[in-house]
């Protein structure tokens, strides 16, 4: 019989013997991973799992005791810990040939970007129920673009691109990453946008769930892992171009040029690649200046942190500005002047 | 009269479901130490529900529950006897009092159809010393169990493979379950891995007197049961009381006796077994 | 009867299933959605025997999730019981 523990992660002595599980399966301890367990045979350990916000990860299982039933105690653990801490859509990451074990636990592929990773979930969503929702809205619109912008905070120049997209296209939907690991929560950054573009009559604003660069189809673009993002990269657009794109009826996406970040640049290199062999354009979009610089919401953040809001009258539209000032956005600017992140 | 009786974690559907053809005799559904703190209620009515509707054969079904300083134990006996099992085995029985105790609550939770037996396992100091008056305080109590890891924790004693630290329990034990007409089934081996410590451990155990023994691990059956077989003697004893009672029936006899001795019910079941243990089924063999 | 918090029951090893139980508002009815391993040959099977246990205990609204690894019905049974009652 084998038996279950939770391990401290504090303690080496511990985490070194999950760590060399984990090597001798060609894998690594995840980051952040603050839920670890670890199966035991008497007093060897022969399994391990943890969980990483609503991503199952480092699942490893001693190659001697394989095939023993120890991944379905392992995954059981993970999904029952997430479920009681009200996580009820979970995913995994794992390599094409591991695909089939998850599988057989009632995981669902999502998509595989091959031959490196697929993606699985598992739960109370589904990549089906949110299509369905995606073609209840697409049913009385006809083929369109979209752009797909995570707006921290909604300025000048993402009003300016989506304009220039609207303009062109017979409709376009602004889908705003959901993911809340941005200094302005999504609540805050879907409404600003849906302020600053309620002048256009062709457009919807749709969150991008689970699906669109988020934790689990995208991590390192919150970790900036930038050895990650490639394949990450990669496997966000297999979900957008087979799964959101057709649902939505989009032929066309919009990206904003991306001077600064490593990541951002090497998402739109993919998508560059990958976009027009299925039967997507690709419109990359010159940043707009201001002042002989691009306007850019991590430039914006930089102004708030010191605290001069005035300086960024030029940048941001109305509905962005009288937001900042406003009493709703003091706890957010108190977090933008005590991060070190540039997110 | 069990030879082999093994435990089986109680919230397990695969073992549970598959209890029947281990190879054991008995069934024990474990309830207690296989069960985490939190999923108690869940095994519970698992179990219930696989006594209801799982065809265990001839097994005995047992199943140990929680021990009455557990705060749920009631609804241990509630839920379990729905199902209708052979027996309970009740774990740290050292009173009197804890035996009768149960036998309320079940007198309670039962149909008043059949019912359930009660198997003490002793596994403290004190049950040890009270066992006899513990066995003989319920018509109920048919095998008793010994449980050398608790007892060796409570004693203070090393648990070694060896086992002089359980020589005094396994015979205060033994002798007092044959003077009140009881069972006796000795500790299981918990190596898992050590075959021929439990060859030697077996070995003991039926020296000593012990009917049987109880187990952990599917895997220890088939040793168990072979080194329990009975023995040439034996098995031609047994034929010699069948043969005897099939000549006493023909002719209308009601009291037969072999070599100068009565044979009574429980010395033809004991035959049957004995038959049946060595492959030779119905006992109807000249 | 009203389930009046999320709950779980059971595992992902084989031979068992996971249930896992949301309330739903009165007059939502039943949402169930079932994925076992043996969906095709039995899906409807499981289907039936999950209602049962729900009537019996007389829920008339949650939402259920079902993961089957293959058990037997009184192991399907069992489970979604033990989810009710945790959720009552």
């Amino acid at each position: 019989m084998f038996d279950t523990r939770i391990i401290d992660t504090a303690s080496t002595k511990e985490m070194n013997c999950i760590k060399d599980l984990l090597n001798s399966q060609g894998l690594y301890l995840p980051a952040g991973a603050q839920y670890v367990i670890a199966v035991y045979n008497g007093s060897r350990l022969v399994g391990t799992g943890a969980l990483v916000g609503k991503i199952l990860q480092g699942i490893a299982v001693d190659s001697e005791f394989q095939g023993e039933g120890i991944s379905a105690i392992i995954v059981t653990d993970l999904v029952n810990k997430a479920l009681e801490i009200g996580r009820n859509h979970l995913f995994i990451f794992t390599k094409p040939k591991s695909s089939s074990l998850f599988q057989a636990l009632g995981f669902k592929p999502v998509a595989a970007s091959k031959p490196d990773v697929v993606l699985l979930e598992w739960g109370t969503q589904s990549i089906e129920k949110f299509k369905s929702g995606l073609r209840q809205i697409s049913r009385d619109k006809p083929e369109a673009s979209c752009i797909v912008v995570n707006c921290n905070p909604f300025s000048l120049g993402h009003k300016y691109i989506i304009e220039k997209a609207s303009y062109e296209s017979r409709w376009l939907y602004v889908i705003v990453v959901q993911e809340d690991k941005s200094l302005f929560p999504y609540e805050a950054r879907i409404k600003l946008v849906a302020k600053g573009i309620g002048h256009l009559e062709n457009v919807t604003v749709i969150p991008g769930g689970d699906y669109i660069i988020s934790a689990a189809t995208f991590p390192s673009y919150f970790t900036r892992e930038a050895d990650l993002a490639r394949v990450h990269a990669s496997l966000d657009i297999e979900v957008f171009t087979t799964h959101i794109a057709p649902a939505l009826k989009i032929n066309r996406r919009y990206v904003g040029e991306e001077p600064y970040c490593e990541v951002t640049n090497l998402y739109n290199m993919v998508m560059k690649n990958r976009l027009p062999k299925k039967g997507i354009q690709l419109i990359e979009v010159p940043r707009v200046e201001n002042n002989g610089r691009p306007i850019s919401a991590s430039f914006i953040r930089e102004k708030i942190k010191a605290g001069e809001i005035d300086h960024i009258t030029e940048l941001v539209p109305k509905s962005t500005l009288s937001y900042l000032k406003s009493s709703q956005a003091r706890e957010v600017i108190e977090r933008i002047v005590n991060s070190s992140s540039r997110h | 009269m069990p030879t082999t009786m093994i435990f089986v974690p109680g919230n397990n559907p695969a073992m549970v479901q598959n209890a029947g053809i281990l190879g054991a005799d008995s069934i024990i559904f474990d309830l207690e130490d296989a069960v985490s703190p939190d999923e108690k209620d869940a095994a519970r009515i698992l179990v219930r529900n696989a006594l209801r509707s799982v065809d265990y054969g001839s097994c005995e079904r047992t199943v140990r529950i929680n021990s009455v300083d557990h705060p749920k134990w009631k609804e241990d006996i509630a839920e379990i006897a729905k199902g209708n099992p052979d027996s309970i085995v009740l774990p740290k029985a050292q009173r009197m009092e804890t035996v009768e105790m149960v036998q309320g609550a079940l007198e309670e939770a039962e149909d008043g159809q059949r019912s359930i037996g009660i198997i003490p396992l002793i596994e403290t100091a004190e049950g040890v010393e009270r066992v006899f008056e513990i066995l003989c305080c319920s018509p109920r109590i048919k095998t008793v169990i010994f449980g050398a890891e608790d007892y060796t924790a409570d004693i203070g004693a090393k648990r070694t493979k060896e086992g002089s630290e359980i020589l005094y329990a396994r015979c205060r034990i033994l002798n007092a379950a044959v003077a009140a007409g009881v069972e006796a089934i000795d500790t299981p081996f918990t190596d898992v891995n050590d075959m021929e410590g439990l060859k030697e451990d077996v070995k003991v155990a039926k020296s000593l007197g012990f009917r049987g023994k109880a187990l952990i691990s599917p895997r220890h059956c088939k040793i168990a049961m072979e080194i329990f077989a009975p023995s040439g003697e034996e098995i031609e004893y047994a034929l010699k009381v069948i043969k005897t009672i099939n000549q006493a029936e023909k002719e209308g006899k009601g009291v037969v006796a072999l070599d100068g001795k009565m044979i009574d019910a429980p010395i033809v079941a004991r035959a049957r077994k004995v038959l049946k243990l060595a492959g030779m089924e119905g006992g109807n063999h000249e | 009867m009203k389930i009046l918090r999320q709950t779980r029951a059971g595992s992902l090893e084989s031979n068992d299933l996971m249930v896992v139980m949301k309330p739903l508002g009165d007059r939502e009815g039943i949402k169930l959605e079932i994925n076992s391993i043996v969906q095709n040959q039995y899906g409807d099977r499981i289907r039936e025997v999950v209602t049962e246990v729900l009537k019996r205990n007389g829920i008339m609204d949650a939402y259920i999730m079902i993961q089957d690894r293959g058990a037997l019905d009184c192991t399907i049974k069992a489970r979604v019981e033990t989810a009710i009652k945790r959720g009552l």
